[in-house]
């Protein structure tokens, strides 16, 4: 089943929304021969835009984690035109490489066996993986179907299949689907150290890291005016196996690293915006944001993949495939088509 | 809700404090089981939890990732499990095999090592995917077994194990598998045993799920694992199914991070799913393993739940035998709802002695006989979420 896609939100190191996201792209076109050399920085992303939508006292306790998934759902019902308030039984499927992460870390750095009573109630309840979720679901009053998966790299197109599950069985009409993934000086610090590197340093097919999140809302296909484009297939598999070999003549948006060369291989034109919003586990529904808006425009798209002409097949169904392998050896695409 | 296709459920594992398999729980559910005890893990912690103990576990080894509890506990389920669908790895090589796995702790725990080493600024062979791979169920039992399907670890806290069978019965339902393991497993860890002292949660004594009485929980540690199959690979192989997976619903609260919503909203709305999926009414249900944590807001919204929607019916927590054992309840407590739909007998409600006059509705207070086929077991969690699944025995239409 092709799910529509209603509306989408986003927010990273380029910045909030797909305006945002768009304008960085026609500036910065993605490179199409694989990672930049870049310095080893992060892309951090702000979340101010939230105070303005909802009061600051409503999200006093709320940490940075569920703020960016907070502020890309509430982005992607705006941009939905469904500000009025999303069906009540929406479903809700939340995405995450390694969740609360800074959070949790803070938390296991109080020495809790120490001290028990002063370990705070709040910091625990925002360190449960579905955090992010259960404030999304307050806020934007949805009380469908709920989940949150944490599955690394794999994440979201493991969320995408879930969202396109429960349209398919009837469990509800609508899913706000979305990924998030926060940036952690103590994770980053030990990626560093496993490469050798330091912060600061370049290297050969180094990625700057990134957070961010990005929401979708998914309706069955034709039932509302189509301004974006479906979501075609949801692949899943694990190198040196023979399940599903990326598919022909599409062009792919993937999150490179130089870990990937076993399946990039096979996929001739590919491209990546990590110099947008750099990498993170989950970073794959940041790609299924642009490749909507390449997919839109055929201006973006000819940008960023200069040397891609798909010929009459293409024209005839234009798509674009999302592309992660995991270090784990699992790889996932989401094909977005029109 | 449309009306789903049952899912056979061809086999079984368990493993929590009242036993090291399906069996001996079931047998300590209905004869002796053990009490809770301050945690031997965290010397110095006085709230009792019901901890496994360290004989029941596979052993570890030197593998690469090495085995954390959690995963000790999930492999011990999935051994057990395998063995009783008759069904061997070797054999699943060719066939596609999913795994989906509820935990509550999640890909949290995989930062532990990492802390443990910060203050010794120490970060070798820490690499994120390294620390995920050692510490996600679905990841390492995916590629223990080398099992081919899709695997996921979902993280709806407490919910996250019932949640985890509803999703394998959609992967069967689709093609996407032949087999599905699902289930989930948690380890007791400092966070979530300091967390919920933190939160007033933790009972100071054993817990007592719907007594006047109750004052809040007793953690517990476990996993239990259900082989969920295709009609037709089951049938090809001859083998008869242990229990069906009628239905599953699942809905939000949308009202606190921690706490139920005090109508149990998104839980009225979930049990309305999961019947209608199931194509049941409530008068069909034999009876319910509740959720019943010993926490006073939990217990009251399941008793008036209980009360308004399933009056008549018989109703139990088994929380009092296994402690709570979070991402790993709503499938231990699936195991044992179709256990006792297999003896057709189900497990008093320990630890309820004195009825709360403000509750319209009380356990059962001793082992009691059931009649009927087809059962509910429900399970609630922080983030609002709850997750309810309908179970059958014998053959369903």
């Amino acid at each position: 089943m092709k799910a529509c896609i209603r509306g989408a939100g986003v927010v990273g190191g380029f910045g909030c929304g797909l305006s945002s996201m768009e304008e960085a792209i026609r500036k910065r076109p993605a490179p199409d021969s694989g990672p930049e050399v870049t310095a080893m920085a992060a892309f951090t992303a702000g979340t101010d835009l939230l105070d303005r939508l909802i009061p600051p006292r409503t999200l006093r306790r709320v940490d940075h984690y569920a703020r960016m998934a907070i502020l890309a759902s509430h982005l992607a019902v705006e941009d939905a035109g469904m500000g009025k308030g999303l069906p009540e039984n929406t479903g809700l499927v939340v995405a995450t490489g390694l969740g609360p992460t800074a959070n949790k870390l803070d938390l296991q750095a109080a020495d809790v066996a120490a001290a028990d009573l002063a370990l705070s109630p709040i910091l625990f309840s925002n360190s449960v993986h579905n955090a992010a979720a259960a404030y999304i679901s307050m806020l934007l009053k949805v009380r469908g179907p709920s989940l949150s998966i944490n599955q690394y790299e794999m994440a979201v197109p493991l969320a995408f299949q879930t969202a396109i599950d429960w349209l398919e069985e009837g469990r509800t009409e609508t899913v706000l689907v979305g990924s998030i993934d926060c940036f952690s000086k103590a994770l980053h610090e030990a990626s560093l150290n496993c490469r050798n590197l330091k912060t600061g340093d370049s290297g050969q097919g180094a990625i700057p890291v990134g957070e961010g999140s990005a929401f979708f809302i998914l309706t069955r296909k034709g039932a509302q005016e189509i301004r974006y484009p479906f979501v075609q297939h949801v692949h899943m598999g694990r190198a040196g196996r023979q399940d599903g070999a990326p598919i022909p003549n599409t062009p792919i948006l993937c999150n490179a690293t130089d870990k990937n060369t076993d399946l990039m291989g096979q996929i001739p034109v590919h491209a990546n915006f990590t110099h947008l919003y750099g990498t993170f586990p989950t970073s794959m529904g940041m790609d299924v944001a642009a490749a909507m808006l390449l997919l839109r425009t055929e201006q973006l798209l000819s940008l960023s993949f200069p040397q891609f002409d798909g010929g009459p097949a293409f024209h005839e169904n234009p798509r674009i495939g999302c592309f992660k392998q995991g270090e784990t050896g699992d790889w996932g695409m989401i094909v977005i088509g029109r | 809700m449309n009306r789903q296709q049952p899912v056979s459920i061809s086999g079984m594992g368990c493993i929590c404090a009242a036993g090291k398999n399906l069996p001996d729980c079931m047998e300590a559910l209905f004869t002796q089981a053990p009490a809770p005890a301050p945690p031997r893990s965290f010397p110095g912690a006085q709230h009792p939890v019901f901890e496994v103990p360290d004989g029941f576990l596979p052993a570890s080894n030197s593998q690469s990732p090495p085995m954390v509890r959690a995963v000790r506990l999930v492999l011990a389920a999935t051994n057990e499990a395998l063995a009783d669908a008759g069904l061997t790895p070797a054999a699943l090589r060719q066939k596609r095999v999913g795994v989906v796995i509820g935990t509550n702790a999640g890909g949290g725990v995989s930062n532990r090592a990492l802390q443990m080493d910060l203050g010794r600024i120490d970060y070798s062979c820490l690499s994120p995917a390294e620390r995920f791979l050692i510490v996600n169920p679905a990841q390492w039992l995916a590629r223990h077994f080398d099992f081919s399907g899709p695997h996921v670890t979902i993280v709806n806290a407490c919910s996250a194990g019932g949640d985890a069978i509803g999703i394998a019965g959609a992967w069967i339902r689709s093609g996407r598998c032949d087999v599905v393991i699902a289930g989930g497993t948690d380890a007791l860890y400092e966070v979530t045993y300091y967390g919920f002292i933190a939160l007033l949660n933790s009972d100071t004594a054993a817990c007592k799920p719907f007594d006047v009485h109750r004052n809040g929980l007793n953690l517990g540690e476990g996993a239990a694992i259900m082989v969920l199959e295709s009609e037709a690979m089951r049938t090809n192989r001859g083998k008869k199914a242990r229990a069906f997976l009628s239905g599953y619903g699942t809905a939000a609260d949308a009202y606190h991070l921690t706490a139920p919503h005090p109508e149990g909203r998104g839980l009225r709305l979930a049990v309305e799913d999961a019947l209608a999926s199931a194509g049941v009414s409530p008068t069909d249900i034999a009876f319910i393993n509740a959720h019943g944590t010993g926490t006073r807001e939990n217990d009251r919204v399941e008793s008036f739940l209980f009360h308004e929607v399933f009056s008549g019916v018989p109703f139990g927590s088994t929380k009092g035998y296994t402690g709570h054992t979070l991402g790993a309840a709503g499938a231990i407590e699936a195991a044992f709802t179709i256990a006792s739909l297999e003896r057709q007998e189900m497990p008093a409600n320990r630890g309820f002695d004195a009825p709360d006059p403000e509750l319209p509705t009380h356990p059962v207070a001793r082992p009691t006989a059931i009649r009927g086929t087809t059962a509910l077991s429900q399970t609630l969690a922080f983030g609002g979420n709850n997750s309810v699944l309908i179970i059958s025995t014998g053959s369903v239409a």
